[in-house]
């Protein structure tokens, strides 16, 4: 299988992230959405990385500005934006992310069985869903592969490469030479919830939120106390707020729901949700984040 | 764990948790050691790795701390049934050599060469790429390769050698391009190619036996290294591949010769032209690896290949390797030394290098 074209489904800030990483490395790139808003955003998103990317760049002088100029429009050329499957005929292998409902996904596993050759990949950047289960909607489940990038995708470099029970030996090995051509480092794991990073991610943080609990410590101290002892590079609470309370909550009921009491779910974290403050995005969480 | 304090406490039940959901990861097969590590190191940040970290501070101790743990804080912590197999195996960590990944103890008193480390256990010889951050292959390592060769050639009691790596994310990434490129002078590079296929014939036609613990990416020469041995032994999350092509170069230590010699004409081709990697386990399906296993049993696996054909009969191994098909080789290689020549000396290749080390797509004009 060759990448001569990509594209991904789903704009907005992942999906946007997701095609700058693509167009960067100088694949062409195709990004739907369902709303000519949410294209144009994932658009925006797509030069506002590319022009941040060149700028430090530019200040490391390794390009001169006019050459960062030249750049940006040569990657974000490359993107097309559409909210049909305008260009799908041609392309390669398709990064979904839409939102995390299984009847979404394979909704638009489906549409994308009929859209793209025969041949392409399909991948999802899912967090949580079963691969089999989405593979389930098309008539090739030994196509169809988790592609789970961390957010953002632009800085982060792993990619999980996640095998469903249909998934063929090819099309993994496959995502992960596209991963390593897009400059991504692949690891590849089952698909069992919560894959490798955010199980074991999780799974210690639960003892964060417990540990919270029982002592009645502010989650300040205790992030203070973390990142002082280099365990991870920031503190749990403040780590959660940056992801999104609400997305932190979601994998952590999944994940207490799957492998049982060793997760944990914070009582705090789905009291805050309960209120709206889901941390930096709307400037309140655990911490209250500066405007 | 003695009179924690609530700071030691909260660090503790981290960690402690951290490490025990990464065994299981492994330990379930949802992941292989080394992409677990690379995961939460690339993915959360959390540096080393939680195995190696581990590894660094003892499986027994590890195994002591959960069960205090589990005492404390419940089942939560409860130690993975992967744990106290190694433990009971007197796999400690790197203080015993292995753990969860496994570690160089190079021989006390030899002389170590720069960018191999020799450890020796009876009639076994364990080479160590040694050459952070990736082992590429430099003039020095061929030079090393070849005294370490000398070396063994010269110990009767060797009978085998593995050749593994000391670092547990790559086994060897190929040949250091920067190097390749600083060699103005013919006759170097001429010394360097002959040097290395010198030697690695030398291993082929020896009354040794050679095997390959591919731990990781094993690609161009690295790929190279491991086919010249008599056997590959691939962990399941290894790779292989032959990239030269992508930079408008091609194999240099044999690539041409033994791939096809080892998968067919028709997937060596492949491989060879198109320099996309393949997995271990397709490795194994072509012929490329003799046997697949999880990570974490690589190294006994490829320790466990040594000892049994280390006690096989010296003459006999020396004959059969002497006439097994490879008749034919050294006229393929010089073939190769002058294909390599003519690729690395054109203008694509200094295209193609200065592509890959500034990151862009090369631009070919077929000279």
């Amino acid at each position: 299988m060759f990448v001569f074209k990509a594209a991904v489904v789903g704009a907005g800030t992942m999906g946007g992230e997701i095609a700058q990483v693509i167009a960067s490395t100088d694949i062409p790139v195709v990004m739907k959405d369902v709303k000519q808003e949410l294209v144009d955003a994932g658009l925006e998103k797509a030069r506002e990385v590319t022009r941040g990317q060149l700028a430090s760049l530019v200040a490391k002088e390794k390009i001169d500005s006019d050459q960062a100029e030249r750049r940006l429009e040569e990657i974000v050329g490359l993107i097309s934006g559409t909210t049909e499957y305008e260009g799908f005929g041609e392309v390669d292998f398709v990064v979904e992310a839409v939102p995390e409902r299984m009847e979404v996904k394979q909704a638009v596993f489906a549409e994308l069985d009929q859209e793209t050759p025969g041949h392409a990949v399909l991948a999802s950047n899912t967090s949580a869903l079963s691969i089999s289960e989405i593979g389930s909607a098309t008539t090739r489940p030994d196509k169809v592969v988790g592609f789970h990038f961390f957010y953002p995708a632009s800085v982060m470099r792993l990619i999980e490469v996640v095998e469903g029970d249909d998934t063929s030996e090819e099309a993994a090995q496959a995502a992960a030479n596209f991963a390593m051509q897009i400059r991504k480092n692949p690891i590849r794991c089952g698909e069992e919830p919560g894959f490798v990073v955010n199980r074991v991610l999780n799974s210690a943080a639960s003892e964060i939120w417990r540990y919270q609990d029982e002592s009645g410590r502010s989650p300040e101290e205790i992030d203070r106390e973390i990142a002082e002892a280099k365990v991870t590079p920031m503190g749990p609470f403040f780590l959660s707020d940056l992801l999104g309370l609400d997305t932190v909550l979601h994998v952590a009921e999944h994940l207490q729901a799957s492998y049982g009491d060793r997760f944990y779910v914070h009582p705090l974290m789905k009291e805050l949700v309960g209120a709206g403050k889901l941390g930096q995005k709307t400037g309140e969480g655990y911490y209250t984040h500066g405007g | 764990m003695e009179a924690a304090t609530a700071e030691t406490t909260v660090v503790e039940r981290f960690q402690l948790k951290a490490f025990s959901e990464a065994a299981m990861v492994v330990d379930e097969g949802v992941a292989s050691t080394k992409d677990v590590d690379l995961g939460m190191m690339m993915g959360a940040g959390i540096l080393p790795g939680p195995l190696a970290r581990a590894d660094e501070a003892g499986l027994d101790v590890m195994l002591d701390r959960l069960e205090l743990a589990e005492r404390e804080w419940g089942d939560g912590f409860a130690a993975p049934l992967l744990l106290k197999r190694l433990v009971n195996q007197g796999r400690l960590g790197k203080k015993t050599g292995q753990g969860f990944f496994f570690y160089p103890q190079p021989d006390d008193g030899f002389d170590h060469k720069e960018t191999i480390l020799l450890e020796t256990r009876d009639e076994l010889a364990i080479l160590w790429l040694n050459r952070p951050p990736t082992n590429p292959i430099s003039p020095q390592v061929v030079r090393d390769l070849t005294a370490l060769w000398d070396e063994l050639e010269a110990r009767d009691e060797i009978r085998a050698a593995v050749i593994a790596s000391s670092n547990f994310a790559v086994f060897c990434a190929g040949a250091d391009i920067k190097e390749f490129t600083k060699m103005t002078d013919p006759a170097a590079g001429k010394e360097l190619l002959d040097g290395g296929h010198g030697v690695l014939r030398r291993m082929e036609q020896s009354s040794k036996v050679t095997i390959a613990a591919v731990n990781s990416l094993a690609l161009g020469g690295g790929c190279e290294l491991a086919m010249a041995c008599d056997f590959r032994i691939a962990a399941e999350s290894a790779s292989f591949g032959q990239p030269e092509i992508n930079l408008g170069i091609i194999p240099g230590f044999g690539g041409t010769q033994r791939l096809p010699r080892l998968v067919g004409e028709a997937k060596a081709l492949e491989m060879n032209l198109l320099g996309e990697p393949i997995s271990a386990p397709q490795a194994y399906e072509l012929g490329l690896a003799n046997e697949v296993v999880p990570d974490h049993e690589l190294f006994d696996t490829a320790l466990a290949w040594g000892r049994k054909l280390g006690a096989q009969a010296p003459v006999a191994v020396e004959q059969v390797k002497r006439v097994s098909a490879k008749g034919d080789l050294d006229q393929g290689i010089e073939a190769e030394k002058g294909g390599f020549a003519a690729a690395f000396g054109s203008e694509d290749a200094r295209e193609g290098i200065s592509a890959f080390l500034g990151k862009r797509k090369p631009e070919w004009k077929g000279k």
